[in-house]
């Protein structure tokens, strides 16, 4: 049996190896929401963060495999710690200055593409980098010290290591992404992570009796990193931030701006840059030109002013704060009651809603937060006189599966005969890569034309649809406003305004148009076309398209 | 927009006022009833093609498309370069667009353009203080545009610097020969 104090090495070695796998996989699964308030959690930056933690890794990998061939493995292993837990505890303090340095304040969205994609990766290197190096140094030092403190041969000490190391990652994540982020915030998240790594040290030093330098360096330097702040971007000049909170998805902030009747809220997620998610005003309905909610309105515009319908059901799959439920709300004709279903993913957005954008519930408003739009449409068994698509992750992109022709198809099942689909698609005009897939993905999904509408000081395009119907267009008999919406009419009439595009076949007003790519469960390269769709637009100006 | 087309369209637009302030009243009226088409068309219908394009261009920013009004505006410029409504109107739209580099470009014209003008043209100083609001605007984007421009070569560079620093290092602890041989450890 060992002795008492070499079984206390043991456990301090086996724990330094577990709180390192936890480490490394806490930093690089809060690395993406470090950074999320400048960059965005798209697809591109968690590739960056993924690929500079492996490379580094692989870096920490090599490097340990030679500091391991040091004498006293476990003062380095203990200097390593040490020194990962002070990265770690810098990380949030850093994450601003160095982000801000890639990524200046006030880049509109359609410049932003080669900043989000080049900024977060050069970030992503200053940031992560130094701690996925220290911590990829811990495995081989570790088995080293596993191998001379447990004798046998270098497999039974890799084994050993690799196994605790894997089991701590298995906690790092599933702590991170389910505990720690929604729970504590992402800087105590840091924080905890800096402070349990140097933890491991700390006993490893204790029992070893080495290292205790190294110990109290990281004591010194780490206080210094908890001390200082993580400050993402705030509220700009003449706004007031009502709240912010760090959500399992995303950072939430509501936004104020104005007062009595130009009164504001905006939500806003993540780097928002010159976007917002959801926009409260103090009185429901139409909220103006640039605002695409107001498109959401036009099924509602086109009905029969003599005979508006009794009862009208409407899904929302995109709630947010509840934007779109209002401006319907402030439009439907007196007669006619609403029943609204809602969906929203982020739980935090609708609690949010219901505190600073008058998203309530009761008789006719039902709202499922928690709750994935397509999973929710598979629970549905009643059909909607309009379906409000307006689901987007990261400010800006359309979630894949949310734009797929069987999707579209699902939606056709929900709608009920004569329904519309109102969705707002992100794009620069008709011939946008994004614009143009979604169109023709939609239309053959629902077997019939949809008309895309160019939103009036915006990047937004609307697509209409409707299923059993035809969509009104100018000049035709059903081409026709309620009062209170005909402020709606004019912009649509215009030249290029107004652009059909039916399954197989597409034109606008009879012209030709580029058919857009076909998305399916199977291939859906939608983030690929929003990154060219944001590229593609300063040259489209350029062209005064 | 149409009263600062009023203000702009003064003595100094070279077509007879009455003319001149019925058609603009006439499109302003149009496109406040929602009229768009018709505002469009009746824009289009003017004899003067310089005043034609301001006021088309009018039609689209009333109907929120920017990038069609700055089409119209450019047009207009093509045949009356010296038009002051026109190339004040070109540059807020290229700013609205954040076209930094085109904006720079009218406003640059719009001052030569004010500069040739003679001592006892009308709205005179108006012009110029409109010229010097524009140009400080113009300035405050093309800053903008440089701060994004050098945060992208910054990243790029970091992002490369950073590869190479990697590789470098990757080659290096990867190289053979630099291992001392294993150490055989006695079991404890």
């Amino acid at each position: 049996m060992p002795a008492p104090h070499r079984r206390g090495r043991r456990a301090a070695l086996s724990l330094a190896v577990l709180v390192a796998g936890a480490g490394t996989m806490t930093i690089e699964l809060s690395a993406v929401r470090l950074l999320a308030p400048w960059f965005g959690a798209s697809a591109g930056v968690w590739t960056n963060v993924i690929g500079v933690v492996l490379f580094g890794l692989a870096l920490g990998y090599l490097g340990g495999a030679r500091l391991s061939m040091r004498p006293d493995p476990e003062r380095q292993l203990v200097r390593l710690l040490c020194a990962a837990a002070v990265a770690a505890a810098f990380l949030p303090a850093a994450a601003g200055p160095i982000a801000r340095w890639f990524m200046p304040a006030g880049v509109p969205l359609h410049d932003a593409a080669e900043l989000l994609v080049w900024g977060s990766l050069a970030a992503t290197l200053l940031l992560f980098s130094p701690a996925a190096i220290l911590l990829g140094a811990v495995g081989p030092v570790a088995v080293e010290a596993t191998q001379q403190t447990y004798g046998g041969g270098a497999g039974m000490a890799g084994g050993r290591v690799l196994g605790l190391s894997t089991l701590g990652s298995l906690v790092g994540t599933f702590g991170a992404t389910h505990a720690l982020l929604p729970g504590v915030g992402v800087r105590v998240t840091f924080l905890l992570a800096g402070l349990a790594l140097f933890a491991a040290g700390l006993l490893l030093a204790w029992n070893g009796r080495q290292g205790r330098a190294a110990v109290a360096a990281a004591l010194l330097v780490g206080a210094l990193g908890v001390t200082l702040d993580y400050d993402p971007p705030g509220a700009g000049e003449g706004e007031v931030e009502l709240a912010a909170s760090d959500s399992a998805y995303q950072r939430v902030r509501v936004i104020e701006r104005g007062a009595g009747e130009e009164l504001t809220r905006y939500l806003r997620v993540n780097e928002s840059l010159d976007s917002y998610q959801s926009i409260w005003t103090p009185q429901p309905g139409l909220l103006g030109a640039g605002y695409y909610y107001d498109h959401f309105a036009l099924p509602l515009a086109f009905t029969d002013p003599s005979n508006p319908p009794a009862r009208y059901s409407v899904l929302v799959i995109g709630l947010g704060a509840g934007t779109a439920v209002r401006v319907l709300e402030g439009v439907a004709p007196r007669a006619t009651e609403l029943d609204i279903v809602g969906f929203e993913l982020d739980p935090e957005v609708v609690r949010l809603g219901a505190l600073y954008f008058e998203l309530r519930e009761g008789p006719g408003r039902a709202y499922y937060d928690g709750l994935d739009g397509r999973a929710g449409l598979a629970q549905l068994e009643r059909r909607f006189d309009q379906i409000v698509l307006d689901a987007y992750t990261n400010n800006m992109e359309i979630p894949p599966h949310l734009a797929t022709v069987e999707f579209f198809r699902a939606l056709r099942g929900a709608l009920a005969p004569g329904g519309w689909l109102t969705a707002n698609i992100g794009g620069f005009g008709p011939e946008d890569p994004v614009v143009a897939a979604m169109a023709r993905t939609a239309a053959e999904g629902l077997g019939t034309s949809v008309v895309l509408v160019r939103v009036p000081f915006s990047r937004n395009m609307t697509l209409l649809a409707r299923v059993g119907g035809e969509v009104p267009k100018p000049g035709d008999a059903s081409w026709r406003f309620l009062p209170a919406l005909d402020v709606l009419r004019g912009p649509l009439e215009l030249p290029g305004a107004w652009t059909q595009v039916s399954p197989g076949v597409s034109g606008e007003h009879g012209a030709s148009h580029t058919l857009g790519e076909l998305l399916t469960d199977d291939r859906c390269p939608i983030e690929w076309l929003q990154l060219r769709s944001i590229q593609s637009a300063s040259e489209a100006w350029k062209a005064g398209a | 927009m149409f009263l600062a087309l009023a203000v702009v369209l003064g003595p100094d637009s070279g077509f007879p006022q009455s003319e001149a302030q019925d058609r603009t009243a006439r499109v302003a009226a149009l496109c406040a009833e929602g009229q768009l088409v018709e505002a469009l068309e009746a824009a289009r219908l003017d004899p003067a093609p310089n005043r034609a394009a301001k006021l088309e261009a009018d039609v689209w920013w009333t109907a929120g498309d920017l990038g069609r009004a700055l089409g119209a505006a450019r047009a207009g410029l093509e045949v009356a370069p010296d038009d002051l409504a026109l190339g004040s109107l070109a540059t807020d739209l290229a700013l609205a667009l954040d076209l930094s580099n085109e904006a720079e470009h009218h406003v640059a014209r719009l001052g030569l353009a004010l500069a040739s003008q003679p001592a006892e043209a009308p709205n005179l100083e108006w012009w110029h203080t409109r010229h010097a609001q524009l140009r400080a605007a113009c300035e405050a984007a093309g800053l903008e545009l440089s701060l994004r421009t050098r945060a992208s070569v910054r990243a790029r560079a970091v992002a490369l610097i950073g590869a190479i620093g990697a590789l470098v290092a990757l080659t290096r602890l990867l190289r053979p020969g630099t291992t001392t041989p294993p150490r055989v450890i006695p079991p404890q």
